[in-house]
């Protein structure tokens, strides 16, 4: 088994699409790796069995959307369009403070039940500069079921800069 | 769980006439477009049957009482309106396979049963007084995202086949007698030969009239969990591709 594997990400370079690169911190939870490639994530680690973590962040400055506008945008694709069930919605805040809305949604990928949380931060002012942070993890039903205190950890460590 | 996905919680659909319709989740509140338009559906109005057994993947047909010969006539005012409900709902995808037995049971719980099963997609029938109930309930079991139900009112339909088939058996009967009557081959023939003609258009409304009777007695639910509902290709796509990189099918793909 390896060791605990923490990994900060806080650089400033040009990825996919963001004009300056993560501007965030997260610690990946024990029995994760984090991986190297993780295109077209910011972050991503996985556990032996297959659940994943990742994180993404995009630049908000010219769209402004709140924290509504994206909650419903990512609702309606995944719901509407991609056919996940709706399973709970919850508020929540870091321990620095930042508030965001958690999706828990539903899915069946070859007849085994999956389960995908994405949780949604939205920084900035409404002048300035503005992100949108994106925490996704998903894998089989039973394997989130057992991993889950160990993300809720590292999303309420989950820092925004 | 949050409602109707397009937020509109009703929907439309043109009626079989050809007509548009609303159609209201709230049976109660469901407009019926037909020459009866005032008709509202009254639970039980529907002849009662036995359950029916119990079926698999196989389509099953339930067996139907023998056609009450017709007594009502087209002025009889207390004919209680003929209407076929049907329901068409779309449900996410998750946990499908326990969802479709619990719709099965629930079916056949209420004195339905099933009509065809497949993976990803299940048609029942419930009594007609059970309808709403059931919608209910399907509604309870998971996140709907599409639903759709509409009336349709055959009372005109079946008031004029009654007439019909009235008028044709009062003719067979002057046929027969006709026939006893006949003095010459000739014209046995040629009223046999009638008598056939009538007969068989006697049994093809007869079969009709059976057939609404039980459209109208068993009310049909089709369920489906699939992926981007037809009926929603139309919703707006925003311009940002990130939200279709959403999804277990991006994050678990290492």
């Amino acid at each position: 088994m390896k060791p605990r594997i923490s990994k900060s990400l806080i650089c400033c370079a040009v990825l996919f699409g963001t004009a300056c690169g993560p501007h965030f911190q997260i610690t990946a939870p024990a029995d994760f790796v984090v991986l190297d490639q993780s295109v077209p994530y910011d972050f991503r680690a996985t556990t032996p069995d297959g659940l994943v973590l990742a994180v993404r962040e995009f630049d908000n400055s010219k769209e402004h959307g709140d924290l509504g506008f994206w909650v419903k945008a990512i609702e309606n694709e995944l719901r509407l369009d991609k056919g996940y069930a709706l399973l709970k919605t919850a508020d929540l805040k870091t321990k620095a403070g930042l508030g965001g809305k958690a999706l828990h949604f539903g899915l069946d990928r070859e007849n085994e039940a999956h389960e995908y949380l994405v949780v949604v931060f939205v920084t900035g002012h409404p002048q300035g500069k503005s992100r949108v942070y994106l925490i996704e993890a998903g894998g089989a039903a039973a394997q989130l079921e057992t991993s889950r205190k160990a993300i809720d950890q590292a999303i309420a460590d989950f820092e925004a800069h | 769980m949050p409602d109707a996905a397009d937020g509109s919680g009703y929907s439309f659909e043109a009626s079989r006439e050809g007509e548009l319709e609303r159609v209201d989740n709230d049976l109660a509140l469901a407009t019926v477009s037909s020459s009866h338009s005032a008709a509202k559906a009254k639970q039980g109005d529907a002849p009662k049957r036995a359950p029916m057994p119990a079926g698999d993947a196989v389509p099953v047909e339930p067996t139907l009482p023998e056609l009450a010969p017709a007594q009502s006539t087209p002025t009889d005012q207390s004919r209680k309106p003929l209407l076929i409900y049907t329901a068409r709902l779309g449900l996410a995808v998750f946990k499908v396979q326990e969802q479709l037995d619990s719709i099965e049971s629930m079916a056949k719980g209420q004195g339905g049963y099933l009509v065809a099963r497949t993976q990803s997609a299940i048609r029942v029938r419930v009594p007609a007084d059970q309808f709403q109930q059931s919608i209910d309930a399907i509604l309870k079991l998971g996140d709907v995202t599409f639903r759709q139900v509409t009336t349709d009112d055959v009372t005109a339909e079946y008031t004029d086949l009654e007439i019909r088939l009235k008028n044709a058996l009062s003719v067979r009967d002057r046929l027969q007698a006709l026939l006893e009557k006949a003095q010459k081959v000739e014209e046995a023939i040629e009223v046999e030969r009638e008598l056939q003609r009538l007969t068989n258009e006697i049994e093809t409304m007869k079969g009709r009239l059976k057939l609404l009777q039980e459209l109208a007695a068993y009310s049909t639910i089709d369920v489906s969990f699939s992926e981007r509902s037809s009926q929603l290709k139309s919703r707006v796509e925003l311009p940002f591709p990130w939200l279709e990189t959403l999804g277990l099918e991006h994050l678990l793909s290492l």
